[in-house]
């Protein structure tokens, strides 16, 4: 079974999603990205679901870090963020984001899905 | 400023309120979609508590929002409120929320503190700022502390929380924004710029202010001040 690790600071929302993936997927969440590299550690995901809007390191910076690991290149990283639309899809895809996802459309089955088809 | 730019500070507190507004409106999304597929009855009843708690908060919001455009007609009378009560009415408001979150809110006075304000308002700015520490404290041992500070002139409503620390230079300018457009507070994607902006402009129609301070520990205060009542000595 792949593993997912999702990043997203409100709590009840990673918990939903998580309940949504766990037929299919081992999940574990997370409230900051800070708490990611402990958690890829531990956790070893194939996907990283990350939120934009993050507590303390902003998604932005911590992409940044992320993509500078080589040793993390077998993870997938999936945003997924009500600012979907905000943002500009193809600078995300071009610094190695797998796909963006918009959370105020987004389905489970549609999540699944996405995430499948990136297996 | 050019034309464009002024425009665009003029929507953005419009702006801001539509993507605070956003955040509770897809969890909500969220919830009922788990919920349809949800047949647990103890997962179900779960579900619906946080589709209630979460409801409410967006309508505290929505409500403190609309009141601050009521402000202009002074259609609120000052007089003296016991605010340590307001605070206690509050927190007992806000007990399943923070019980579903893993928070505890302590109010520390042992005697009346009398403040001249607005009943509603007061309980507005005091649920704002719960509510704010709420969604970005620590869950932990420590509490969420209210307290009292008065200086016979002035009295001084304390809220404290141990969430995210946040860097100076945005805490200052955040500190010089509060009163004039609400502004998401760095670091605390969770917290609401919209309530702490309610709670600036309330507290400023009842002569007073909101400032906020960092703690090296971790975790912020929201200090509002308000015009002390003379009553004290009676009660």
């Amino acid at each position: 079974m792949k593993r997912v690790l999702i990043v997203d600071d409100d709590k009840w929302f990673a918990e939903s999603v998580g309940k949504s993936l766990k037929h299919k997927f081992r999940v574990a969440t997370v409230g900051t990205a800070e708490a990611v590299f402990p958690a890829i550690e531990k956790f070893k995901p194939d996907f990283l679901l990350l939120d934009l809007v993050l507590g303390g390191k902003n998604a932005v910076t911590f992409l940044n870090e992320f993509i500078s690991y080589d040793d993390l290149d077998g993870v997938k990283i999936v945003v997924m963020s009500s600012a979907a639309k905000d943002v500009l899809r193809e600078d995300l895809l071009q610094i190695g984001v797998a796909e963006v996802l918009d959370k105020t459309e987004i389905t489970p089955e549609a999540l699944c899905q996405t995430l499948e088809t990136l297996k | 400023m050019d034309e464009r730019g002024k425009k665009v500070f003029e929507l953005a507190p419009l702006i801001v309120a539509a993507h605070e507004l956003k955040a509770p409106l897809v969890l909500l999304r969220q919830l009922s979609l788990q919920l349809a597929r949800e047949s647990d009855p103890e997962v179900v009843a779960e579900i619906a508590q946080r589709i209630r708690l979460t409801s409410e908060r967006s309508l505290r919001l929505v409500n403190g929002l609309s009141k601050t455009a009521r402000l202009e007609g002074a259609m609120f009378k000052l007089e003296p409120i016991v605010v340590n009560n307001v605070a206690h009415e509050v927190i007992t408001e806000l007990e399943p929320l923070s019980t579903a979150l893993g928070q505890k809110i302590e109010i520390k006075t042992r005697q009346n503190v009398l403040a001249i304000g607005h009943f509603d308002l007061v309980r507005t700015i005091l649920m704002g700022l719960i509510d704010n520490s709420l969604m970005s404290h620590k869950t932990g041992d420590k509490p969420i502390e209210v307290r009292f500070r008065n200086s016979g002139e002035n009295l001084q409503i304390l809220v404290r929380d141990f969430g995210e620390i946040i860097e100076a230079s945005r805490l200052k300018s955040l500190s010089s924004r509060l009163n004039s457009a609400p502004t998401p507070l760095p670091s605390r994607p969770n917290s609401t710029g919209l309530g702490l902006f309610v709670a600036a402009k309330f507290s400023e129609y009842m002569n007073g202010g909101l400032s906020v301070t960092r703690h090296r520990q971790g975790g912020l205060t929201f200090k509002v001040t308000l015009p002390a009542s003379r009553q004290l000595s009676l009660i």
